[in-house]
């Protein structure tokens, strides 16, 4: 309850009231006059700013209030991160309003035990290895073969490499002759050597360069 | 002579004489008021071409009561109704006290309308349109402010009851007279300080005929005309009642000073629903064709054609003659279109009522008729926005000298937007 003093009240007698009779028709020609007047004019500039068409035209009862929550909802219409913030914020709100379908989503989408269990079991280098195998068994599918055969394949190429780990690293000419080892007379610069390089395939668009250049090659 | 301004009525006969007095200026705009008033209660006889009953006939003047009302409709007192305080100085502090203000006259609208259940803005504009005058009294209300509710009333009755008098500076003066219960009677003088005790009638039913009287000084009220029950000086230094004009003229005689707004078509209107009853009429005669037949005597019969499916017997060598009568319904169609477009001049196009205009064919036309209509609403807001201003400040004033005291505090509820 608000209460009005005796003080608050003394001389302040003079009061002026306004009373703004409005009909369906006159607020239909005020609009309409409002759009003409906000028009660009012939320097590209409205006739009537906002404010004034709000004053003046419209009689607004709040016109510098109307123009800001007009300017503020335009912003947050346009503006991006507004828009994101919105959309979590409407997405945090419509599961807390929703638990119970968010719960039986989540239900329905969850793995089963068995695969949970392994999942926890998993450690990034297992991960990587369950997805490289993973890769190989699909290649091999595209390619026509048994994927249980290749990922043999990867598990016995696995063995040999975890072999090779556990092996001492030094250069093989130090170690002592073996059977299936490189020769001892290769020279350690020889060794892993390729095939030499093949020249290079002449397609018709390095050899117009070329040609233009005046060296034509084979 | 009685004694009045400078001396408290000191009699019942004073403020009898008073009264008879300040009544009689109104005699005559009263009696044209009272017009408007049973055009709208129906107490208006239509003559009529066919009083038989069963037939077609018009009793209502709904034109009346849609003018009166398409205007209050249009002036939205109460949506648009905005008090300002005016402030007395400069300054963010001399703001927010007027801002106050103006949300304690609001919180008191409020609190009037859900104590007495009903609104004094759109009652009084009712008056104003109906009567052309609308008068707001405030009041102290002691006995109310010792049972919790508000300590200041706003009356807003039927202005043919009240009679302000006025001089060069306003009104000076003013007496009102009105009828209550007994039981309310005796009610509202418990904490009087009564001078005479009056008798009350028995049935508590009855009736008792109050008159008051009231100016800047003092406050004075007769029971059944001869018994003073209370005479006090209030000393507010105002006369605590605003008053409206509408349709207002700077005559002085108060039969022009003011007019209903259908008060200058009243016998147009009147005019108008009776050829509407002729129109009727005609309707209940010539809508069967009159039928005739001659007997072997050759005395002609007519068929009652109001007797529809009725048989009636003929003898065999009748001969029937079916009379269509050249209807002469053009004359009046003529001059219910001139009788209404005097209405329309004094009043609201039709327009207003939102009907399309017939004899409008461009945009810019009803444009400008709706031009017009706003200005004819427009013309009767500023003395009736003057009569609820007057009001605010008196209600301000009476805060200001009475306010404070025991049970006598404004305490409004506040809107907090």
């Amino acid at each position: 309850m608000l209460t009005l003093s005796p003080d608050d009240a003394r001389d302040h007698y003079w009061v002026e009231v306004t009373i703004t009779p409005k009909s369906s028709q006159e607020d239909m020609l005020r609009s309409q006059l409002a759009q003409a007047f906000r028009a660009p004019g012939p320097t590209g500039a409205p006739l009537m700013s906002d404010l004034d068409l709000h004053e003046n035209i419209l009689r607004s009862d709040d016109p510098a209030g109307m123009v800001a929550r007009a300017s503020a909802q335009m912003f947050e219409l346009t503006d991006p991160e507004i828009a994101e913030i919105r959309s979590l914020t409407m997405r945090e709100n419509w599961k807390k309003d929703n638990k119970d379908m968010v719960r039986e989503f989540e239900k329905l989408s969850a793995p089963d035990a068995q695969f949970e269990r392994l999942r926890k079991s998993l450690t990034p280098e297992k991960l990587e290895k369950l997805i490289k195998v993973a890769a190989a068994a699909e290649h091999a599918k595209m390619m026509g073969q048994d994927p249980a055969e290749a990922v043999a394949q990867m598990q016995q190429m696995a063995m040999m490499q975890q072999q090779q780990a556990a092996a001492p690293q030094v250069p093989d000419t130090v170690l002592p002759f073996q059977e299936q080892g490189p020769s001892p007379e290769v020279a350690p610069t020889q060794m892993g050597m390729t095939q030499a390089p093949q020249p290079m395939e002449m397609t018709p668009e390095l050899l117009a360069t070329q040609m233009r250049r005046g060296k034509p090659q084979p | 002579m009685a004694k009045r301004d400078d001396n408290i009525p000191s009699t019942a006969e004073d403020v009898m004489t008073n009264h008879a007095f300040a009544k009689g200026l109104y005699d005559e705009a009263n009696t044209a008021s009272d017009k408007v008033l049973d055009m709208l209660t129906e107490g208006v006889e239509i003559p009529s071409d066919a009083p038989d009953a069963g037939n077609a006939m018009v009793a209502q003047m709904v034109m009346a009561r849609a003018l009166i009302e398409r205007m209050r409709q249009m002036l939205q007192v109460d949506a648009s109704l905005k008090p300002r305080v005016m402030p007395q100085k400069a300054g963010e502090q001399e703001r927010e006290r007027c801002a106050k203000i103006e949300r304690c006259l609001k919180g008191y609208d409020r609190r009037h309308a859900y104590e007495t259940k009903r609104n004094y803005h759109r009652d009084a504009t009712f008056w104003y349109l109906l009567r052309g005058r609308c008068v707001l009294e405030t009041r102290v209300n002691r006995a109310a402010s010792k049972t919790g509710q508000l300590p200041f009333s706003t009356f807003c009755d039927d202005p043919n009851t009240i009679f302000p008098v006025r001089g060069r500076s306003g009104v000076l003066w003013y007496t009102k007279e009105y009828s209550m219960f007994a039981r309310e009677a005796k009610r509202a003088i418990q904490y009087l300080k009564v001078k005479q005790k009056p008798e009350f009638p028995e049935e508590p039913n009855a009736t008792v005929d109050v008159v008051e009287f009231y100016d800047d000084k003092y406050y004075a009220c007769v029971f059944d005309g001869k018994t003073l029950v209370h005479s006090v000086k209030h000393d507010l230094g105002f006369v605590p009642m605003s008053e409206g004009h509408c349709m207002d003229t700077p005559l002085e005689d108060a039969r022009w000073a003011y007019q209903a707004v259908i008060g200058p078509v009243v016998d147009h209107i009147k005019l108008f629903y009776i050829l509407v009853s002729k129109m009727a009429t005609g309707v209940n005669e010539f809508y069967f064709p009159r039928i005739y037949y001659k007997s072997i005597s050759g005395k002609p019969i007519v068929f009652d054609p109001g007797a529809v499916g009725q048989l009636e017997e003929m003898a065999p060598d009748g001969k029937f003659e079916v009379v269509s009568p050249d209807v002469n319904s053009q004359i009046i169609g003529q001059l219910l279109g001139v009788i209404k477009g005097d209405i329309s001049l004094m009043t609201l196009p039709e327009t207003a009522f939102g009907a399309e205009p017939q004899s409008l064919e461009s945009g810019f036309a009803v444009a400008q008729v709706l031009g017009q209509v706003q200005s004819a609403i427009a013309d009767k807001v500023p003395n009736l926005a003057r009569c609820f201003a007057d009001h605010y400040g008196n209600l301000l004033r009476m805060v200001a000298q009475l306010g404070g005291a025991d049970g006598m505090d404004l305490s409004v509820p506040d809107d907090l937007e």
